[in-house]
């Protein structure tokens, strides 16, 4: 207890310096913790949108611009309507090599139904999906009704509530769980509903550009899911020559470019914390390099009131781990306000699909960065520690004089 | 030395309040100039970020150590009814993914937590203050 006063008192003593080490500490730990939480993030986000899209091959109209239109409405939620001749299911189901084939219908709200965005409207139809329904099964256990719709978890609605879409009120009966996709903020609905919702959207005034003028034999994508031991790239192909009008994209090819993307960034964000951690220690050990010259004739004093060469360096030791574990602390917390409430913008930023860790994991890693940062400051001050308690307490005190 | 520290502290977050509420940490803006839901949510943060100045600026001049304790007990009111303004007392848009959402309700909550957190110290550096100086 009297060496802990002691501490506290020398720490105390000299506020500046204490200080300056609390705020390396912490910068140390908030780059680890908060890199650590971004990448853990954008790993989750990508097994996430790996295991929601379930299909091999999806099947566009060819204005849709294929790729791009599908990643970006699959990753930033960004409003696609596009449509094609019904027909092109048939097609897709008599393709060899084709298992399953599910299509879905998009449309956009308008901007004054909810919250002053569009959102995007999903039909699906509940008989033959295989990639929405197995996902909305989690939080709905029945048959999802005409005008009934299941929304995103960024929706801002609850379940039982209506939600209006070009002055039809839907009963939301499901909210999904997060996926750190765009699809978190689409709204899902059966084949009726959307014909229904097609329909309200044209009575408004507002033109979907289907070419046969019967929004009843329109398809938005067609999901597909080849048979097992077939090679999707063949059957890519043979869905590019069978349906007219039409662009087969294999969703592999979306991941994979999906997953460039997410290795570019960790390896910044890699790069950005190993220059703060590189900086901070050069900066840390000229700051204990500083305190040898500077602390010299203490020391001497209390190696001359009786205290051993051990109790020296320990006492230094000691005082470096209290201010490292102070800054780990503040580093942390400060890390945590800068990196969860800003959880969208860091998504909508980064354009990467993007789901925040569960509670434990988070712990964990600000346990890890707390730890690291600790043992990091310790080693730094080690140096000085045994150099300080290898005073000679005569020399140094006659020096000065 | 103490006491102009916090009240400084508490300034320059005002600041920054007030002039993140009409740039960067604002409301949404429609592109057809339109009026948000949020926009009211970003006028009442404005306002409430300039009576928080005001209060700084009013503690940082008065000497009298009973005043400052009054104006600190005022900016720590102010400073909790702003952490409700967004959100709470004013709606913000209804998609987590608009900008008032993503951006200014999280921003102006930790701001003025901060500037609720600087008063709290402020009022105990002050008391303390009178306490020592009581004869």
């Amino acid at each position: 207890m009297k060496h802990f006063s002691l501490m506290i008192r020398n720490l105390t003593r000299r506020p500046g310096r204490t200080i300056s080490l609390i705020l390396l500490t912490a910068f140390l730990a908030m780059s680890l913790f908060c890199g650590t939480v971004v990448v853990s993030s954008l790993r989750r986000g990508l097994n996430s949108m790996e295991n929601r899209l379930g299909a091999d091959i999806i099947v566009v109209p060819a204005e849709a611009e294929s790729k791009a239109s599908m990643k970006n409405l699959l990753l930033q939620g960004t409003i696609g309507t596009f449509y094609m001749d019904a027909s092109a299911l048939e097609r897709v189901r008599e393709t060899e090599g084709v298992g399953k084939a599910s299509a879905q219908i998009f449309l956009s709200s308008m901007k004054a139904d909810c919250c002053s965005v569009k959102v995007q409207i999903i039909g699906f139809d509940p008989e033959n999906d295989f990639v929405v329904q197995p996902w909305i099964a989690e939080s709905l256990n029945h048959q999802l009704g005409d005008m009934e719709v299941v929304v995103g978890c960024r929706v801002e609605t609850e379940v039982g509530n209506n939600f209006r879409i070009y002055d039809r009120n839907c009963l939301v009966v499901a909210k999904l769980a997060s996926t750190g996709t765009g699809l978190d903020t689409a709204v899902y609905c059966n084949m009726n509903t959307i014909h229904m919702l097609l329909q309200a959207a044209e009575e408004k005034g507002i033109s979907h550009k289907i070419d046969s003028g019967n929004d009843s034999e329109v398809v938005s994508a067609i999901y597909v899911k080849v048979l097992p031991g077939t090679d999707p790239g063949l059957v890519n192909n043979r869905l590019n020559g069978h349906v007219r009008k039409a662009t087969a994209i294999r969703t592999a090819g979306m991941m994979t470019e999906v997953a460039d993307s997410l290795g570019g960034v960790s390896r910044t964000i890699a790069v950005l914390i190993a220059a703060v951690w590189a900086l901070s220690l050069i900066i840390l050990f000229i700051v204990f390099s500083m305190m040898v010259n500077e602390r010299r004739r203490e020391l001497a004093v209390y190696r001359l009131l009786g205290m051993s060469r051990k109790m020296l360096s320990g006492m230094i030791l000691k005082e470096t781990a209290l201010c490292s574990l102070t800054g780990a602390l503040c580093g942390t917390a400060l890390g945590a306000i800068l990196v969860f409430p800003f959880t969208t913008l860091i998504e909508t930023s980064l354009k990467l699909p993007y789901l925040t860790p569960d509670a434990g994991s988070v712990v964990l890693y600000a346990g890890i960065a707390m730890i690291v940062t600790v043992l990091v400051g310790c080693a730094a001050g080690s140096r000085t520690a045994s150099r300080l308690s290898r005073v000679d307490p005569g020399t140094t005190l006659r020096e000065g004089a | 030395m103490k006491k102009n520290v916090f009240c400084g502290i508490l300034l320059v977050l005002a600041a920054v309040i007030v002039i993140g509420s009409v740039t960067v940490l604002g409301p949404c803006v429609h592109e057809d100039g339109s009026e948000a839901p949020c926009a009211r949510a970003g006028k009442a943060v404005f306002c409430d970020g300039c009576v928080l100045a005001v209060l700084a600026a009013l503690i940082l001049l008065i000497r009298k150590p009973s005043v400052r304790i009054v104006l600190l007990f005022v900016t720590l009111f102010v400073a909790a009814v702003g952490i409700a303004l967004p959100g709470t007392i004013f709606p913000v848009c209804r998609m987590d993914t608009m900008h008032c959402r993503a951006v200014m309700q999280p921003a102006m909550i930790i701001l003025f937590a901060s500037e609720l957190i600087v008063s709290v110290c402020g009022l105990i550096v002050e008391r303390n203050r009178i306490r020592r100086e009581r004869p």
